[in-house]
């Protein structure tokens, strides 16, 4: 895609415009009827993902040398809206896939390493995995305990990994993790990524957990118990593995944005149909004015929320710095989501407490929105720091 | 085989009711945005799945104004060689004068042999162009089709007849109209083949070059169409399932959608 999108989104470009008409008849036609069964049973959707994969969802982003769509991180955030207003665990699952899977090999990997893994994750027939939070701590992603010595012409890595999204699903090819290479002078340690192939000796894939919400996505503990991966598995440079994740994290703060707008919009979608229906005392809930407001203010916070995401998505096409905005548009998207999912489901009344009715999906996917890929406090610590303020014990 | 598939664009029904106007009793759909049609989705796939099985190419055909071209962007990403829309005539214009005009822009994109419609636009519901389009170019013309698989001498066709299923190999130019099926659910484009037809060019030929003014002047002045119980559209039936099913019933009965029932 060529030039820079418009930031406030008020004219799609007509490739912009085709891709989101098409993800909204995916989401609509393949994605809404059948998608409560797979949230209800905790059941990873393949299907799907593979119709999302012969779409070239998975490599929209990336160039066509690796059998990427030439795309755009804005395009992917489209698509990401799109599909998180009918269902986040499908998306959630794109945006693992692309931002924390591929996009690292993609930005930080070697060519002969780009070749080895892009073409097949671009695809959508193999998965990748980013694992950097352990069961000790995610916010403080310096603290990283899992290691990785190097031996001869290999790495050894030893730790664990905790909720890892795309690890443990039979089409996931490999998981990127986190790990502490050695140490500085002055006592910090040198973290660094290495590529850790699935089916490696000494790499185990703990079960499924039982999640809140997200329940069709894919979400595992990893352990790693001296598993041995050649050299050339080490992503970027030996000990800038700190530095590459915060920039990944930036973009990937961005896609949350994207799928928490998506979401809000949802709720606004299902409010509307719902309050032209249901009566009570005699009227349509439409013609009361408290829940006219409780409309409008989803409907506010959701336009507020895309306008920041889109705003933060053109930036990441420009090439310019984005930390604060990333921070800004993932904090008031995901807030704007929960905020949303928590009216909708009020507004539904009993119905909203039912899991058969989408908003009840949208509340207990809401809340994850404020902690994965940086809680709300850490994006409120990261815009601070832009700010000047100084750093807080 | 090649062949030419014949799409229309139709306000989404899927729009919000408050993106819909009535202006002195015709609908204005400047603030609807257009989806390719039902029918013509079945129509576009079953056109793909022709020109594929057949090893021919296929081309797209549509009429109207610039709402029409998502539509034909949609069959170009999805493998149609070239399109061509016809601008100019609105959409509610004479059939007979519609099945002429596409008759005629379809002979721009080369020679066919199978025309591929879908069984009845989404907007006016008439089910006439193809049938009428079938009798401009003298070709036999087959309702209801749900599947074409090339064969030795020609193509299987499968239609749907009351209560059944009728099958029969076509060895000659047809129109064919396509019926909802499994083998007509429209596939998904590649993203990157989408984006990629957002920037292919579409042949747009003034409706008055194919047939002349003579031949499109009205002879039908539309009055104005008035909507019976708009109103009621789209109801939502929310409640125990027993009491959702008689709420249902009753509803088809008043709008006499059920055999025998009276509107
Ligand atoms: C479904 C799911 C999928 C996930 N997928 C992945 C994945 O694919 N890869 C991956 O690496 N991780 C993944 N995660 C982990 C996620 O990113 C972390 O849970 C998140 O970053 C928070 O880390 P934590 O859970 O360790 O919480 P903690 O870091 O222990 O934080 C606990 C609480 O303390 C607050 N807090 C911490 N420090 C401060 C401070 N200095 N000031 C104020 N408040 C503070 C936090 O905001 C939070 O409210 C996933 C999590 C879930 C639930």
């Amino acid at each position: 895609m060529t030039g820079v999108p418009s930031p406030a989104g008020l004219d799609l470009r007509p490739e912009h415009e085709a891709l989101v008409a098409t993800v909204r008849r995916f989401a609509r036609d393949e994605v809404a009827p059948v998608i409560g069964g797979y949230y209800e049973r905790g059941e990873f959707p393949y299907p799907l993902v593979a119709t999302m994969g012969e779409m070239g969802l998975f490599g929209l982003p990336f160039p066509e040398e690796y059998g990427g769509m030439g795309g755009d991180a804005f395009a992917l955030c489209l698509v990401l809206e799109e599909l998180a207003r009918v269902d986040s665990s499908l998306a959630i699952t794109l945006e693992a896939g692309v931002g924390l899977g591929a996009m690292p090999i993609h930005r930080f990997g070697t060519e002969d390493q780009r070749q080895r893994w892009l073409p097949d994750l671009c695809s959508g027939r193999s998965l990748a995995a980013f694992g950097l939070t352990e069961p000790g701590g995610g916010s403080d992603a310096g603290a990283t305990r899992t290691t990785a010595r190097r031996d001869g012409d290999e790495w050894v890595v030893d730790g664990t990994k905790a909720f890892i999204t795309n690890s443990g699903t039979r089409i996931t090819r490999l998981v990127t993790v986190t790990a502490v290479t050695g140490r500085r002078a002055d006592g910090r340690p040198d973290i660094s990524a290495i590529v850790v192939p699935s089916g490696t000796p000494g790499f185990t894939v703990g079960p499924e957990y039982s999640k809140v919400g997200w329940t069709a996505s894919d979400t595992h503990e990893l352990a790693f118990a001296g598993c041995r991966v050649p050299a050339d598995h080490l992503l970027g440079e030996e000990g800038r593995g700190y530095a590459q994740f915060l920039s990944i994290l930036d973009t990937g703060r961005v896609a949350i944005g994207a799928l928490s707008v998506g979401l809000a919009q949802g709720c606004v979608d299902e409010c509307l149909g719902y309050v032209g229906e249901r009566e009570a005392f005699g009227r349509k809930l439409a013609q009361s004015q408290v829940l006219q407001f409780k409309v409008a203010d989803m409907e506010a916070r959701t336009h507020v929320a895309r306008l920041a995401v889109r705003d933060a998505a053109a930036r990441l096409v420009a090439g310019r710095p984005l930390r604060r905005e990333a921070a800004i548009a993932k904090l008031v998207a995901s807030e704007a989501a929960m905020a949303n999912a928590r009216e909708a489901t009020q507004i539904f009344g009993g119905y909203g407490f039912m899991n058969e009715t989408p908003v009840g999906r949208f509340y207990r996917d809401a809340k994850i929105l404020e902690i994965g890929e940086g809680t709300s406090e850490v994006q409120r610590m990261l815009i601070a720091r832009e700010l000047g303020l100084p750093a807080t014990p | 085989m090649d062949a030419t598939v014949f799409l229309k664009a139709i306000p989404d029904p899927a729009a919000p009711p408050e993106s819909f106007a009535f202006d002195g009793g015709c609908p204005d759909t400047s603030r609807v945005p257009f989806v390719l049609g039902p029918f013509e989705e079945n129509a576009l796939e079953l056109g793909l799945r022709i020109a594929e099985g057949t090893g021919g190419s296929l081309r797209a055909v549509a009429m109207g104004g610039p709402e029409q071209d998502k539509s034909l962007r949609t069959a170009l990403a999805l493998g149609a060689t070239a399109a061509v829309r016809v601008d100019g005539p609105p959409s509610w214009a004479d059939p007979v004068v519609a099945a002429r005009l596409l008759s005629a822009a379809a002979d721009r994109l080369g020679v066919v042999e199978v025309l591929v419609t879908g069984r009845q636009a989404g907007d006016w519901d008439r089910s006439v162009t193809g049938a009428l389009l079938a009798g401009v170019r003298g070709l036999p013309y087959l309702p209801r089709v749900f599947d074409a698989v090339a064969e030795e001498g020609g193509l299987r066709i499968a239609q749907e007849v009351a209560g059944g299923t009728r099958t029969g190999l076509l060895a000659t130019a047809a129109v064919l109209s396509v019926t909802n099926a499994p083998t007509t659910i429209l596939r998904m484009p590649n993203v990157r083949a989408l984006i990629l037809a957002t920037r292919r060019p579409i042949d747009v030929v003034e409706a008055r070059s194919l047939l002349g003014e003579a031949a499109l002047r009205e002879r039908l002045v539309d009055e104005g169409v008035s909507a019976r119980r708009l109103g009621r559209a789209g109801r939502r039936v929310v409640g125990e399932p027993a009491d959702v099913a008689k709420a249902l019933v009753a509803e088809l009965e008043a709008q006499g959608a059920l055999p025998g029932a009276r509107p």
